[in-house]
């Protein structure tokens, strides 16, 4: 790993993922990833941040987290964790600028940083209103309505999705369906069930 | 490229030198090959699989719905065509059937990614077997001798269009996130249909982009393959393999369950119907505990035994009426059989797939038929759009049955896709999963019959060992 990285700034290692966030990455509007030193170890994904569903119940294969794993070996290099499943691009790109910039950003207990992980999504839902006035969802495919009767996993889960959404903006889970926590240490067994109220 | 070791044993000299690639990179999942080359030809090669997450472990014990989430996970270039193989095998077990317009988003959504995922393959896995990159990283290191064929100018051509690549495959994902939510892993594909019903300016907003796409196909992404068959012609000669192949057929355009894309088989020069009975996936060279061999995927089971001896890769080998089948877009537009663009018929002479003959069963047959497919699945993108309903209900809620079995045929991008689910006490008691690449990279069977990539790669030329460049543009023909 040390000769690589005297050729190449950056490692880019996939373990038990599955391309998704690789090619979330690809979506990033602006700017495009060049010329980044590596000081820190950025875990990218829930997979590479708290074991994902490669590490779900019923798992056989021991899969781990980044942090779980340096934590096992005493390695100290510091971590900044971006789950999603897969993460957004912008969060990313963000954290890299942040740290090419700044420095490390501000990390959560979870190892997340605050500036795309701070706010809770259903404090912050549009449907929110909704909820006040007994508006629920009917079905998955009810536009109007609060999701939680559907399985939102929106009340348990913090990241900027209700205002960043998803591909240059266009959509999210909850407007199109319902959250299912995807950016959460627990992710999937805290939130599966995904459709049953919780 | 990393990995490769070569031995240092002159070409020509009938000594059999090993060649190791591994891992095999600008491929979409994880892959290693060996291959032993004699006299500038491939005469041995194995594909190995070294990843193992255990998804069918993962899913045991819970809620049915949850697959068409969590199988999604497998694949992020091709997340939508296990929502749709999930969400398939939960329809049959749930007894549901589809509204057109469900039906029709279902389409729309993976329609859409596949679009971005041959996009995806041709320019970013695939092209830079062809073209030369620009000096910097990513783009070295590279093979010194890359055998890279075309001029300056159309190689500047290629680079320019390999950027332009980029934004068009987001753009697609533009299009499966309108209706799916979000793109890598959508949350609108669930049981019963999709979960957002499309308004005018949604489809508005799809149809918009769809033209950019569209327009890209017809002009740049197939006069682009077709323009490589001048100066790459040999590679329409070699890397045929086993020249059987098999379709589960995707697109469903009718609730009977007729598919733009057909399924059928192909083997040994006929073909025949389709019948899922006649899979059966063999592992005496796999991880998986041998007691567990020669069975259909409806009655399957997943033991891995990682200590193995004689195993060398965790793909099961599946066989279709005891043989090894090619899947992929070569597999669907073989047996579909549709017209050329006017773009192919220019520059083959011929008017539908079938006509290009065993040059079809190439390396460069492969990227053909991707490309053309592209423009089939364009095509019916297109109708489907004038077919779906602004405001028409997607979805049929269905409760989840007490005990039931399903099965989900469809195709991924790269291949044919199945799903299996078996519900007791209302969760899942048995999950099975025979992926894309299942079909493709799998290693020799209990009969000793090479998977489709290793018999394609026998007989490649690699007149120099040091730089497998063959080995590489054979292995990615087939989008693994």
């Amino acid at each position: 790993m040390k000769k690589g990285l005297k050729n190449h700034p950056v490692l880019w290692i996939q373990g038990q993922g599955c391309t998704g966030c690789s090619v979330s990455l690809l979506n990033s509007v602006e700017p495009t990833i060049a010329n980044i030193l590596l000081k820190v170890i950025i875990a990218l994904g829930t997979c590479a941040s708290y074991g994902g569903i490669p590490a779900a119940k019923g798992s056989v294969t021991g899969a781990k987290g980044v942090t779980e794993i340096f934590k096992q070996y005493g390695i100290k290099t510091p971590t900044i964790n971006l789950p999603g499943c897969p993460m957004h691009p912008d969060w990313v790109v963000g954290s890299i600028l942040h740290l090419l910039e700044k420095g490390v950003p501000e990390l959560d207990a979870d190892g997340r940083p605050v500036l795309f992980y701070g706010e809770n999504i259903h404090e912050n839902c549009p449907h929110l209103d909704e909820l006040d006035n007994d508006i629920m969802a009917k079905t998955l495919s009810d536009p109007k309505g609060c999701r939680m009767d559907q399985g939102c996993a929106g009340p348990n889960t913090s990241a900027d999705c209700f205002k960043r959404k998803w591909n240059s903006g266009l959509n999210w889970c909850v407007d199109n369906s319902i959250c299912i926590g995807c950016v959460e240490p627990g992710f999937p067994d805290a939130s599966s069930p995904f459709y049953v109220a919780k | 490229m990393a990995g490769c070791k070569p031995q240092s044993e002159p070409a020509g000299s009938g000594k059999k030198i090993k060649v190791s690639i591994d891992p095999v990179t600008r491929a979409e999942g994880h892959l290693k090959v060996e291959v032993e080359v004699k006299d500038g030809k491939v005469v041995d090669a194995r594909v190995f699989g070294g990843m193992y997450r255990g998804f069918e472990q993962i899913l045991k014990g819970r809620d049915p719905r949850d697959a068409s989430q969590i199988t999604q996970r497998i694949c992020g270039v091709c997340p939508t065509a296990h929502a749709q193989a999930s969400a398939l095998a939960l329809d049959d077990a749930f007894g549901v059937t589809l509204t057109d317009n469900g039906r029709i988003a279902r389409n729309l959504i993976l329609g859409a990614n596949y679009l971005q995922s041959h996009i995806l393959h041709f320019y970013h896995l695939a092209a830079l077997d062809y073209v030369n990159g620009p000096n910097v990283a990513p783009f070295i290191p590279r093979y010194e001798k890359n055998d890279i064929r075309l001029d300056k100018a159309t190689n500047a051509v290629g680079v320019d269009q390999y950027l332009e690549a980029l934004e068009m495959r987001k753009i697609c994902h533009e299009m499966v996130a309108l209706l799916g939510g979000k793109m890598p892993h959508v949350s609108g594909v669930v049981v019963g249909g999709t979960t957002e019903i499309p308004s005018a300016s949604i489809l508005n907003e799809y149809a918009k982009r769809f033209k950019i796409i569209k327009k890209f196909v017809e002009e740049k992404y197939l006069p682009l393959v077709y323009l490589l068959v001048g100066p790459y012609g040999d590679l329409l000669k070699c890397g045929g393999g086993h020249k059987n192949l098999i379709s589960f057929g995707v697109f469903p355009m009718d609730a009977a369950g007729n598919t733009l894309l057909k399924s059928g088989v192909y083997t040994d020069g006929n073909f025949s119907k389709f019948d899922s009975d006649k899979i059966r996936e063999y592992v005496k060279h796999s991880f998986f505990d041998d007691s567990t061999t020669g069975l259909n995927p409806k009655v399957g089971k997943t033991q891995p035994d990682p200590e193995k001896a004689g195993a060398y890769s965790f793909i099961k080998a599946p066989r279709y009426a005891g043989k090894p089948h090619e899947a992929g877009p070569l597999a669907r537009v073989w047996i579909t059989n549709p017209g050329l663009s006017k773009t192919g018929q220019q520059a083959l002479g011929v008017k539908k797939v079938r006509d290009i003959g065993d040059a079809a069963f190439s390396i460069l047959g492969r990227h053909v038929a991707r490309a053309e497919e592209t423009l089939v699945v364009a095509t019916a993108v297109e109708q489907w759009l004038s077919e779906a309903k602004p405001g028409k209900e997607t979805l049929v809620p269905t409760p989840i049955p007490k005990s039931a079995e399903g099965l989900g045929l469809s195709e991924a991008p790269r291949g044919a896709l199945l799903h299996y689910v078996d519900i007791k006490d209302s969760v899942i008691s048995n999950y099975q999963i025979t992926s894309a690449t299942i079909w493709n990279a799998n290693p020799m069977d209990d009969m000793g019959q090479r998977g489709p990539i290793e018999k394609a790669l026998i007989g490649v030329p690699v007149p120099d060992p040091k730089n497998p460049v063959n080995v590489g543009r054979l292995i990615r023909s087939f989008d693994p």
